[in-house]
């Protein structure tokens, strides 16, 4: 077949332009866009970031050195960073193995190493995977936070430990008397430390240390106490939610995370299941039994329940366009990934596929939403996709 | 009698023109829609996973598509036609009488001279090529010039400029650009399916992997559908727009007649032609008849004959409406126009 230039040319031209005139595919919302390369997302502990989503594995065996030409006995974390594309070619190893769930900013995943030890491993493009700097603690490291500004971690002999993000000089340290069930969030230029088995919230200077106020807002019966739930933070407030196991009862406080003083709070919250609730700017969602209840994040008061249609959700994430939540639909195939308005009205809704028997946890990093299923992650579209048009 | 405008002819053009504007959409979305129920299951049985997005054209780019396909088809679909027929444009000097009574009679008809081109084909016939800005083209077959008498070639020919005064001639020609493109879906997912009959005939395809080779098996299934529904889809198309043609086309030729009649005058020779043409018919050569039959039968001054060749070929007006009213029944028309006439 001859093919001259001119039909090469007129072909292309008319392929460009129907491409970009108005014709195509255009994908839905919860549409698959992409899938792992690596089968080994089950074996990751998962570290979601505003722009990325992080799996560290630890690895134990024998590893080529290829400076000193030699093998050695390995303990590493090795971390794989996949963007909201899929990309999942850039990873990291180095010592030691992580002990509790790693810690992601804009720059730095932030490790607490099973040797006590901090390791701040650079991730931005030009530099990712390299260890910038350790910081080694006398005892095991309970918990670990960290914002742009400060690195703060507790450990096992009750210090809280502030550290510069980008150098792991340490700037202050101060004991925590008595706190052991500490959960810690660093918000702006302070550090909050809370615990709530004597229900009390403290909070804590980002300069030195200093406590700045503490307030008891719980007031448990007398022969029982509230278990932390979660500790969520959003501009300046602080939503703590705490379970009675006593009365099957949860609680959910927002609190001012400048004076303490509590903005709203919901107690008990109805047909609770000890879920964390989700915190945007304009609304708190909170999974319970039957489906989903919405506050306003300002004032609390009630907004919208999520129907009755939608049985068994899980994994709630949620940005400024709604919530994205795992549902079963009566009438539909099972599983579907839903979007619902922060209206409440829906969105879109779609069927995973048969793969998506067993989901793991919803996370959403940009644009994309991401979930492990057996061991590939798997990223979904948020909103659907631009119908081109020459209108 | 006098040149008048058949009101009649000019609503069933523009209920052609609406038609031919029309079909095309429907055409590309019945494509549409299957490719979004068929086509997105074919996609989920490959890929295996969900498709739950949908295939969509915009109106706008459709639009501009069938408005540019027209105009290249009012461009170019003379020219194709004249060089799929072997007809060659000719001038003054190579055929002086026939470009003389074919300027006379544009003339009589106030239209502007067409241009004039003969095809080597020893089948006497005649049709007229429309087009939007030129005067449009007469094209008269060799055959036509060396069978019928001086007063029977003008009243061809005065048809044929009746068909280029009244812009039917034109209709017909961008009318003929669906049948075109379904025409050669059709063909090219036919020769898909052949292609693959072929290879399963001759046990072409064999596993040779460890695989269960079922990626290979669906993959088959989806060109076969898709084939099979391209090829449904197309035909059913090609089936609407031919019907729509050859509908067309028999009342154009009445029409035409008549007009010719009110230019010549003399509706006895244009009937007279009709029955030579007629009765030449059967002993044309195979090859002759069979180069006339390129989708374009329609245009004709005269019908082809209906014949089944050695090689089981079939003529298309074998399983179509007929493209011309009845031979039979025209001259008969013109006979009663004589009567009033005289």
């Amino acid at each position: 077949m001859n093919l001259t230039r001119r039909d090469l040319l007129s072909s292309i031209g008319v392929g460009a332009i129907a491409s970009l005139a108005g014709c195509g595919y255009q994908a839905a919302g919860g549409e698959r866009v992409w899938e792992s390369r690596q089968q080994i997302a089950h074996t990751t502990t998962i570290v979601a970031g505003e722009t990325a989503l992080f799996g560290a594995r630890q690895y134990s065996g024998r590893q080529f050195d290829w400076d000193r030409e030699q093998w050695y006995d390995a303990e590493e974390t090795v971390l794989t960073k996949y963007d909201p594309h899929g990309y999942d070619g850039s990873f990291a190893r180095f010592e030691p193995q992580y002990a509790i769930p790693p810690v992601v900013t804009d720059s730095y995943v932030f490790i607490g190493g099973s040797t006590g030890e901090v390791v701040a491993v650079n991730i931005t493009e030009s530099e990712f995977g390299d260890v910038t700097w350790r910081y080694q603690t006398d005892q095991d490291i309970h918990t670990l936070v960290a914002t742009e500004s400060i690195v703060a971690c507790y450990t096992a002999d009750e210090q809280l430990l502030a550290l510069d993000p980008t150098s792991g000089n340490e700037r202050w340290q101060t004991r925590v008397n008595g706190r052991s069930e500490l959960d810690c969030v660093a918000i702006g230029e302070q550090v909050l430390f809370v615990t709530v088995d004597d229900n009390t919230v403290h909070i804590a200077s980002i300069m030195d240390g200093d406590e700045q106020w503490t307030a008891q807002y719980l007031q448990p019966a007398a022969d029982s106490h509230h278990e932390l739930i979660d500790v969520a933070v959003h501009d300046d407030t602080l939503i703590i939610s705490s379970h009675n196991p006593d009365t099957e009862t949860d609680t959910i406080l927002a609190i001012n995370s400048t004076d303490g003083s509590v903005r709203w709070s919901i107690e008990p919250m109805p047909q609770a299941i000890g879920a964390a609730p989700i915190v945007t700017s304009e609304h708190v969602y909170v999974p319970v039994r039957r489906g989903l209840i919405t506050y306003g994040f300002t004032h609390g008061e009630h907004r919208w329940d999520l129907d009755a249609t939608y049985r068994r959700q899980s994994s709630v994430v949620a940005d400024r366009r709604g919530v994205y939540l795992f549902a079963q639909i009566d009438g539909r195939p099972n599983p579907r990934l839903l979007a619902l308005s922060p209206g409440g009205e829906h969105r879109w809704d779609t069927y995973l596929g048969d793969d998506f028997s067993r989901i793991g946890a919803l996370y959403l990093c940009g644009e994309t939403l991401i979930t492990r299923a057996s061991s590939r992650f798997y990223g979904f579209r948020t909103t659907p996709g631009r119908r081109l048009s020459l209108w | 009698m006098h040149w008048e405008p058949n009101r009649q002819l000019q609503l069933r053009i523009i209920t052609a023109v609406v038609l031919i504007a029309l079909l095309p959409f429907a055409f590309v979305y019945t494509f549409v829609f299957a490719m979004n129920t068929i086509g997105i299951v074919l996609l989920e049985a490959l890929t295996e996973r969900p498709w739950p997005g949908e295939f969509y054209i915009d109106p706008v780019f459709l639009s501009i598509l069938v408005v540019g396909g027209i105009g290249i088809q009012l461009r170019y679909g003379s020219n194709r036609m004249l060089s799929s027929l072997n007809a060659r444009v000719v001038d003054a000097n190579t055929y002086p009488s026939l470009h003389a009574r074919v300027t006379r009679l544009a003339w009589q008809a106030g239209i502007p001279a067409p241009t004039v081109a003969v095809a080597r084909n020893s089948t006497p016939n005649a049709f007229a090529v429309g087009s939007v800005r030129g005067p449009g083209t007469v094209v008269v077959t060799t055959g036509l010039l060396e069978t019928l008498t001086d007063e029977q070639l003008d009243s061809v020919l005065a048809h044929e400029i009746a068909h280029l005064a009244n812009r039917d001639a034109t209709v017909m020609t961008v009318a003929w650009i669906l049948p075109t493109i379904t025409y050669y879906l059709a063909l090219a997912a036919g020769y898909v399916l052949y292609g693959l009959a072929r290879i399963f005939g001759s046990g072409g395809v064999r596993s040779r992997g460890s695989g269960d080779g079922r990626a290979i098996v669906v993959a088959i299934g989806a060109i076969i559908i898709s084939a099979l529904v391209t090829l449904a889809i197309s035909a059913l198309f090609w089936v609407a727009s031919v019907l729509m043609h050859r509908v067309i086309s028999r009342y154009r030729e009445y029409a035409a007649d008549r007009a010719a009649v009110s230019l010549t005058g003399d509706p006895l020779a244009l009937a007279s032609a009709l029955e030579t043409i007629d009765g030449t018919m059967s002993e044309i050569p195979d090859a002759d008849l069979r180069a006339l039959d390129g989708g374009t039968e329609a245009l004709y001054f005269a019908p082809l004959e209906a014949r089944t060749f050695d090689s089981a070929e079939l003529v298309s007006t074998d399983i179509f409406p007929d493209t011309h009213p009845k031979t039979r029944s025209r001259i008969q028309n013109l006979r009663s126009l004589a009567g009033e006439v005289t």
